[in-house]
């Protein structure tokens, strides 16, 4: 899941933004389109390191070799000329129509106010963000996204990090200790759950194919590790992770609930990257996992629901001078033993497994024209209690295409009197071949009052045009 | 979960007090954040590590005034030179020259012979001129005239074309020694050149 997807699935209950933010970006816009000058991806990061987005991205937010050694170095590295502190703004304003109308109650509950159950116009998310040096080897990047429909803000996925350089076996080499919320925030490289093809999507899809546990870890947990990047070629991680009880959620402004999750002990996460290359092109070949604990409502008494996450994941990037070209593929099994779930009842199996996949590649011209299409699948096993509701067949098995054709037009340097911003205008298209083990009445509701077409599979099929605006 | 916090508030603390903020290298990785950890070379960008101190004050000043002109400099090192003070620009350069080049070793091993004779002899019947008679028996440079001897194959043959195509004309005479070279012998040139090993000491 990505950070922009990490905040949606937090944001799609609360808010739909007023329309002033969204025209006033677009007028800055365009009064800065009367004067070209050089500059800008996150806008602070252009403004700290004097270049523009495309020595880091391929298009945003997808990185380039130098991207990944830009955060890899603990987004410290500098070289313009700028004594601003590193504060950005992001919007992600949008339009999308879906095939089938959604339930008027259906979507993530409650709907943002407003929301109609189809053809919606919404701001699904504001950001912002301190992300840069903070002093010497160290640096952040420390996301908050505001919440208009309940007030406040909340600590989206957010990394800290020192880092310093070292020799191993006659071989340079920097390690790196980082701070995080969200697991796989961390990582440099386009494959897993945060950064991972479509970085951004629409929000407020009814139904979906569920997400692994990584994903539900998203802003709920803290974690410390270190990392070790040797000789330019090998990366290797280690992370704990720890759960956050209710009062320091609510005091990161995340609105746990009364009675949220609860994960003891303390949850391993590792990875392991080999990225050999060779002139401009790029393989790398990874692995990645996690251990974590879940006490679903904070019931405990009657076991711990228990998950493995192992997954592989590889990319392949040619940047070449005019173009570039990135593929990506990720799979990842899990393996989960609820016993806390079983005893109440939410689950019908205690051990269960679910596989997630995706494989997608993107292709950008001059880092500004960019054309990206994917293949995603959930398959697992059949489990009354966790699936029944939303699935005849009890089933999570679900897979689906997206499309995505994008405009990056200020890659190469923004212009105007504010420099350093940046914008990506697309359209998306995602459609559903399988949701919860069916293809039509996937959950057995259609003909009951209020369920409409988004109960087949191919309703939910989504058309989007959005907009991811940056200052 | 105390126990945690707990563990997490000692390593910050030790990270803010005990851990130099300040590191040395931290301008010298405003370059190695491109050309690799050991300014060995990544990728597109060159190896600067035992590069002539000269050139390299040269070439940066040449990004910063825009001279340098061929496609990744006008997209990437006109940015990195442009907020560099005089200062600045020979501390680094001065830092970089010292360390010890590696020979990339990325280049065609088969061309290599072909490539050494272009480069001790030139190409008489072609009016091609031996390059070690600037750049010196070792590949290894001298004031101004750049190091070449294991820069990576990559690089020497984009350069090589670049040059070809009429970038970088102020260069001379490198314009008109690139124009003259074919595609195979530029490949013969650069794959041997990947390989010539040198010391940062040498003269």
């Amino acid at each position: 899941m990505s950070a922009a997807a990490l905040a949606r699935q937090s944001f799609g209950q609360r808010s739909r933004l007023a329309i002033i933010p969204v025209v006033l970006s677009l007028l800055v816009f365009a009064i800065g389109w009367l004067a070209p000058s050089p500059a800008s991806a996150l806008p602070s990061f252009a403004r700290q390191t004097g270049q523009p987005c495309a020595t880091c991205h391929t298009i945003i937010p997808e990185l380039t070799p130098y991207g990944r050694r830009f955060k890899l170095t603990g987004y410290t590295v500098r070289g313009g000329s700028t004594t601003l502190p590193p504060l950005t703004l992001l919007l992600i304003p949008g339009f999308a129509q879906t095939a089938a109308k959604a339930d008027p109650q259906s979507g993530p509950a409650p709907n943002p106010p407003g929301f109609k159950t189809n053809d919606n116009f919404i701001t699904q998310q504001v950001s912002g963000y301190y992300a840069g040096q903070i002093y010497g080897n160290l640096g952040a990047m420390i996301q908050v996204t505001g919440n208009p429909g309940e007030g406040g803000v909340f600590l989206d996925g957010s990394d800290a990090r020192y880092v310093g350089q070292f020799s191993l076996f006659g071989k340079d080499a920097f390690f790196g200790v980082d701070a995080n919320n969200a697991p796989t925030f961390q990582d440099p490289w386009n494959t897993l759950n945060d950064w991972g093809f479509p970085q951004f999507s629409w929000a407020y899809n009814s139904f979906g194919v569920p997400g692994n546990q990584i994903d539900a870890l998203q802003a709920s947990v803290g974690g410390a590790g270190m990392y070790l990047y040797w000789n330019d070629l090998l990366y290797a991680e280690f992370t704990a992770y720890g759960g956050l009880n209710q009062s320091t959620l609510e005091a990161l402004g995340e609105q746990p609930g009364p009675t949220p999750d609860q994960h003891p002990g303390l949850m391993p996460y590792w990875r392991l990257a080999l990225e050999p290359h060779w002139g401009d092109h790029y393989l790398m070949v990874g692995t990645f996992g996690m251990y974590s604990q879940t006490v679903p409502g904070g019931q405990y008494g009657y076991g711990i629901d228990k998950y493995l996450d192992v997954g592989f994941d590889a990319q392949y990037q040619y940047d070449g001078d005019q173009y570039s070209v990135t593929i990506k593929a990720m799979d990842t099994m899990q393996w989960m033993t609820l016993d806390n779930s079983f005893a109440y009842g939410s689950a019908s199996n205690i051990n269960d497994n679910q596989n997630t996949f995706k494989i997608n590649g993107t292709f950008v011209w001059d880092h500004t024209y960019a054309f990206s299409a994917g293949y995603f699948s959930v398959s697992g096993s059949q489990d009354a209690g966790l699936w029944g509701a939303t699935s005849l067949a009890n089933s999570p098995n679900g897979n689906g295409l997206v499309f995505d054709l994008s405009y990056a037009p200020f890659s190469h340097g923004s212009p105007g009197l504010y420099s350093t911003y940046n914008g990506r205008f697309g359209v998306q298209y995602t459609k559903y071949l399988e949701l919860y083990g069916g293809t039509n009445n996937f959950d057995g509701l259609i003909g009951t009052p209020g369920a409409g077409g988004q109960h087949n599979a191919s309703g939910n099929n989504t058309l989007w045009l959005y907009a991811a605006l940056a200052f | 979960m105390k126990r945690f916090r707990t563990k997490m508030a000692i390593l910050a603390i030790s990270l803010t007090t005990a851990g130099p903020l300040l590191a040395d290298d931290l301008a010298v990785r405003n370059c190695t954040w491109c050309h690799g950890t050991a300014a060995q070379g990544y990728s597109k960008a060159p190896r600067l590590a035992g590069q002539r101190e000269d050139y390299l004050i040269n070439q940066l000043q040449a990004f910063a005034t825009h001279k340098r002109d061929e496609f990744l400099s006008t997209k990437y090192m006109w940015y990195a030179a442009a907020n560099l003070d005089s200062s600045s620009v020979h501390n680094l350069a001065a830092f970089l020259s010292a360390l010890p080049p590696e020979a990339a070793k990325d280049g065609d091993s088969e061309l290599v012979a072909e490539g050494r004779t272009i480069f001790e002899n030139g190409v008489p019947d072609e009016n091609i001129a031996a390059c070690q008679a600037c750049h010196g028996p070792k590949a290894q440079g001298v004031r101004e005239i750049p190091r070449l001897g294991g820069l990576s194959y990559t690089y020497l043959e984009r350069r090589l074309e670049q040059w070809g195509q009429g970038h970088d004309a102020w260069g001379t005479p490198m314009p008109k020694v690139a124009r003259s070279l074919s595609p195979n012998q530029i490949a013969a040139l650069a794959s041997y050149l990947s390989f010539v090993e040198g010391e940062s000491s040498e003269k």
